[in-house]
């Protein structure tokens, strides 16, 4: 019942006009975003930051803004999966699986409308999920002192590397690189102007906006522009974009399981969207895959991933709002964005900001449906976009980061941070070195190293501290777990590599 | 051969680091941790890390073509470029360079990348400066000759 009124508390801030109008902006923008190769949400949020922040928008419209792009995004994204078979992220490749057949054989409309449905599934039991499950976790870390603050966070590092990347230790190098990239400025505890070189700059440590935009805007702008050769024809005659009663019931409990499974995935730091959506997918496989149809364009094989990424994606925001730890890259600069508007994500926040968050919740819930309609009778018009060629979208994608952050601060140091970091990311992602660890490194690094201070002047310089409670050995337990069954595996591929090559 | 080249210069930044963090002492007052510690922990978390990936098994990644190489080298000139001369020439014309030399990276007609500049740069200056009520230089070039 408190929850329940509590929710219509939310809805009573969601609906005010200027609110739903940011709702609508966030979804559309999200969508968009979603669907146009070179953008994903991250960058479509680090690119707002800048502006939100010089119109001076309400923390709260802000966050609704941010959230609606996130899950958004996820919706777009399956709308290019399905008819270019170029997924807009990893977390749409499982829906290309089938998605893309079910495109080629002219079944783009009813693969369309059941990715809008299972989205809406997903994105729905994912908000009831949040609604609930928040709460009663922020009770819980209450309990969590500053040595636990530090493990969990350096728990989120080793979660984040293990699942991100093709390799553990390219995901810990990239957390180091964050982490060094965090400790420039000035230290917070001792006022002593760290790797700063003299440089008034970067006394204020590094915008993190400039270091997202460049790192994965500006590095997919030289991955697109590698190759030259235009995209493939596009078919925007879709047909019509509905499933048949009888195809909506034989997707509806995958749809539901798989969303729940998203859902507890995307709240575990460190895994999202895309293992959620190929977890669905194996799950759905094995259990309904008789025929083996999976593959060849099945349209259970659609819901179900579409379900999970959604599902996933709004679990990812537990961690970030309760214990103010987000355990991915978006959820990292949302926290960003909440942190420089001295927002402070933790235990406490579902209290002290109460409207905040349950206008949040509400917002979702207007926010999924809005993107059902976008999504079913208004697909046709989205997928217009598809068809701006390359040589306007790739200069336009990096015209509109670099005038984003020059207008935001002036500065040409921006930009040309923003540049270099573009060339890391780039040289990052062609050593398949994973970027998301970099910005959750650089966001959670000062964190860090205040747990740890807190949590040693606490215990007046005892480094035992960080043993010290059964709740603390625990997240070392994890951390052990997560760390040590990835290495493990690499070392015995190592071998069995070494082996073949002997032989 | 990348990789090892990576952890090369991994391991040089992160010595690098964890020299120039020992320097980070600071004077009078201080707390337990210090602010060279945590710097310093860091730079002993990525050494073991670039041992193992040089001494480690290594894929053969797909290493951009020397073709590409020259057209990424560009793309990125010419925004280096963007950010020298932003405030000289102004948003508007730094905004059509990038349009027209990215266009012709992609072998787009030359009027067609000149319509794209002009018709992007204006729509992206004025979202910045009337919609969204932000600064774009209009270029220290034209207020002088104004």
């Amino acid at each position: 019942m408190d929850a329940f009124q509590s929710l219509m508390q939310g809805f009573s801030g969601a609906l005010i006009p200027i609110n739903l109008l940011v709702v609508f902006l966030g979804v559309t923008a999200g969508t968009v975003i979603g669907m146009l190769p070179g953008i994903g949400p991250i960058n479509g949020i680090a690119i707002l930051i800048p502006i939100t922040f010089a119109l001076g928008i309400d923390p709260t419209a802000m966050l609704i803004l941010f959230a609606g792009i996130y899950y958004g995004a996820q919706y777009g994204n399956s709308i290019s999966t399905i008819l270019l078979n170029v997924p807009g992220t990893p977390s749409s490749v499982a829906t290309a699986l089938d998605g893309h057949p079910m495109a080629k054989s002219g079944r783009a409309g009813p693969a369309l409308a059941i990715s809008a449905i299972a989205s809406f599934v997903g994105g729905t039991v994912a908000v009831i999920g949040l609604m609930f499950l928040a709460p009663v976790l922020s009770k819980w870390a209450i309990r969590f002192g500053p040595a636990e603050y530090f493990v969990l966070i350096l728990f989120t590092f080793t979660m984040l590397s293990a699942l991100s990347g093709k390799q553990f230790i390219k995901g810990l190098l990239a957390t180091g690189i964050g982490l060094m990239l965090a400790t420039i400025g000035i230290d917070g505890g001792t006022g002593i102007p760290r790797y700063t070189f003299g440089h008034l700059a970067f006394y204020d440590g590094l915008d993190f906006a400039v270091v997202t935009i460049g790192l994965f805007a500006i590095s997919e702008v030289f991955l697109l522009i590698e190759q030259t050769q235009t995209a493939g024809e596009v078919n925007t005659k879709l047909g019509r974009v509905m499933v048949t009663l009888k195809e909506f019931l034989s997707c509806w409990w995958g749809m539901i399981r798989s969303a729940v499974t998203g859902f507890l995935i995307g709240v575990l730091p460190g895994a999202g969207a895309t293992i959620a959506s190929f977890m669905a997918y194996a799950t759905e496989q094995r259990l309904v895959d008789k025929k083996g149809t999976f593959g060849t364009g099945d349209i259970r094989a659609v819901a179900a991933p579409e379900s999970a990424n959604n599902a996933a994606v709004s679990g990812a925001l537990i961690p970030m709002l309760t214990l103010g730890v987000p355990g991915s890259g978006t959820t990292a600069v949302i926290l960003g964005a909440l942190l420089a508007l001295n927002l402070n994500p933790g235990p406490l926040f579902i209290v002290q900001h109460a409207d905040m968050f349950w206008t949040l919740i509400a917002s979702m819930y207007i926010g999924n449906i809005m993107l059902l309609v976008l999504n079913l009778p208004l697909v046709g018009l989205f997928v217009k976009v598809l068809l701006i060629p390359r040589y306007i979208l790739v200069p336009g994608v990096a015209m509109i980061s670099y005038g984003a952050i020059y207008a935001a601060s002036s500065s040409m140091t921006d930009l040309m941070l923003m540049t270099g970091f573009g060339l890391l990311g780039y040289l990052m992602r062609k050593t398949d070195f994973p970027l998301a660890p970099v910005i959750l490194a650089l966001v959670l690094g000062p964190m860090m190293e205040t747990s740890l201070r807190r949590a040693l002047s606490l215990s007046n310089g005892d480094w035992g501290v960080l043993f010290a409670s059964p709740l603390v050995l625990v997240l070392w337990g994890l951390v052990a777990v997560s760390a040590f069954v990835p290495l493990i595996r690499t070392l015995r591929r190592a071998r069995q590599y070494n082996d073949s090559e002997q032989h | 051969m990348s990789d090892r080249i990576v952890a090369v210069m991994l391991l040089v930044l992160a010595l690098l680091f964890g020299f120039q963090a020992w320097a980070y002492v600071p004077i009078g007052f201080t707390d337990h941790l210090g602010a060279r510690v945590f710097p310093l922990a860091v730079a002993l978390f990525m050494l073991p890390l670039t041992l193992v990936l040089f001494f480690g098994r290594h894929v053969a990644g797909a290493w951009p073509s020397a073709r590409a190489w020259r057209v990424v080298f560009l793309a990125l000139s010419v925004l280096v470029v963007y950010a020298l001369v932003i405030e000289f020439v102004g948003f508007l014309i730094a905004t059509m360079g990038v349009f027209i030399v990215y266009g012709m990276l992609y072998g787009a007609r030359w009027w067609k990348t000149i319509i794209a500049g002009v018709v992007a740069s204006l729509i992206l200056y004025f979202l910045f400066v009337w919609a969204l009520d932000m600064y774009l230089p209009l270029g220290a070039l034209f207020e002088e000759l104004l």
